[in-house]
């Protein structure tokens, strides 16, 4: 049995692996739309559409998070659509593969505490690799 | 190879200042010639005895205090005197630090009443280095913060050292009265407890703590070097106990505010 830690993670961005990276987190969720009926004493569902979003935390170190937070740091002067990104999370030899947009950018500069920025994403159109079992 | 002991060590202690100035209105009645006593409406705790206070008018000159008073007999519209304060909030001017903690006639300058009233101001101004009175022992720890900065894919701990900081703890015998100390006047530890509580100026204080000071190494390598702490601290508690089979002591806490400075002297 092999056990996972953050040692083994990565998050890869157009297959660069982000650098300073200290935390990523994904959820995936699955709507359960309800078919309950009058007369039932039981919820009843069928699936709906999958849908997952997830983070990543990762500190200002040179220019290590840049390439995430400008899809949402952006000039007034640019009025292009924000780029969907193909974004690979990785543990061991388990990926988990997707494209993703960046819904939000968070900059935090406190004292004593190194500058981090805090990215969320939203998985569009499901996901498109996994490898969730890799022994190794 | 030399052995210090703690007799090398003192602490020096300096008074804080700011930029509190009070004023008030010393009427005729607010005048006593004869104990040469006066007083004003100030809060509680904005003047503690031993301070060294500037005390400003805007009339052609200060009233209350009489010819004698000053040292060229000549009046003037600001002084700057030591001062005492007694229980009722009576103010008592003198020239040096000693004369006003002893808060006795000796030294006391002479007032007068003239019937007029004077508005002053008056402002706590610098005061010097004096040694602490009565130090049993002190401890002094710096502290640096760390950021755990360890990313994903690393097999060992990153850290990133951030900010400094201070903290420590004084404990001396309980004393209220001016003795000398080789000649020089020493704070007392009862100031440390006026001090807590003294809202206008703050739990403040500026303070040398020695790990060795000039004079005491040169039975041991025949030097006489200096090495301290210099910090601006803020007092955080100051406690006392009373046993029947011991001396009372002041237990003096304290954190650091600003920079932390480890002086040398080898010049001496």
């Amino acid at each position: 049995m092999t056990y996972f830690s953050g040692r083994d993670g990565s998050l890869v961005y157009n297959n660069l692996v982000v650098a300073k990276v200290s935390e990523w987190a994904i959820t995936a969720n699955v709507a359960a739309l309800t078919t309950t009926v009058l007369g039932q004493r039981n919820e009843n569902y069928v699936p709906g559409n999958l849908d997952a979003d997830g983070s990543a935390t990762i500190f200002y170190y040179l220019d290590a998070p840049v390439n995430l937070i400008n899809k949402v740091f952006r000039a007034n002067t640019d009025t292009s659509d924000p780029a969907v990104l193909n974004m690979k999370l990785r543990y061991g030899k388990n990926t988990i593969n997707f494209n993703c947009i960046i819904t939000s950018a968070e900059l935090t500069c406190t004292v004593g505490e190194v500058m981090q920025a805090n990215v969320s994403f939203k998985v569009t159109n499901g996901f498109t690799g996994l490898i969730l079992n890799a022994t190794s | 190879m030399t052995i210090y002991i703690g007799n090398t060590g003192k602490v020096d202690f300096q008074r804080s200042i700011n930029d509190t100035i009070v004023e008030g209105l010393v009427g005729p009645t607010d005048i006593s010639t004869t104990k040469n006593r006066f007083s004003f409406e100030f809060p509680d705790g904005t003047l503690v005895s031993g301070d060294r206070i500037q005390i400003k008018t805007t009339m052609q000159f200060l009233f209350f205090i009489s010819q004698s008073a000053w040292s060229d007999n000549i009046q003037r519209n600001q002084g700057t005197f030591f001062v005492h304060v007694d229980i009722l909030g009576g103010l008592y001017l003198y020239n040096t630090f000693q004369e006003a903690i002893e808060g006795s006639t000796n030294g006391r300058l002479t007032l007068a009443n003239t019937g007029n009233s004077t508005p002053i101001t008056v402002q706590v101004v610098n005061s010097s280095y004096r040694q602490l009175g009565d130090v049993v022992s002190y401890e002094f720890n710096t502290e640096r913060d760390s950021v755990d900065v360890t990313t994903l894919s690393n097999s060992f701990k990153e850290q990133y050292s951030t900010l400094i900081s201070g903290s420590g703890k004084i404990t001396c015998f309980f004393d209220y009265f001016a003795r000398s100390k080789s000649g020089n006047i020493t704070e007392k530890a009862i100031y440390m407890h006026q001090l807590l509580i003294r809202q206008q100026i703050g739990a403040e204080f500026t303070a040398k703590l020695y790990l060795l000071s000039a004079g005491t190494n040169g039975a041991l390598d025949n030097r006489n070097d200096s090495i301290w702490y210099e910090l601006t601290g803020i007092l955080t508690n100051v406690g006392i106990s009373f046993e029947s089979s011991d001396a009372v002591r002041s237990e003096i806490e304290f954190i650091s505010k600003g920079s932390v400075l480890l002086k040398f002297d080898t010049a001496s």
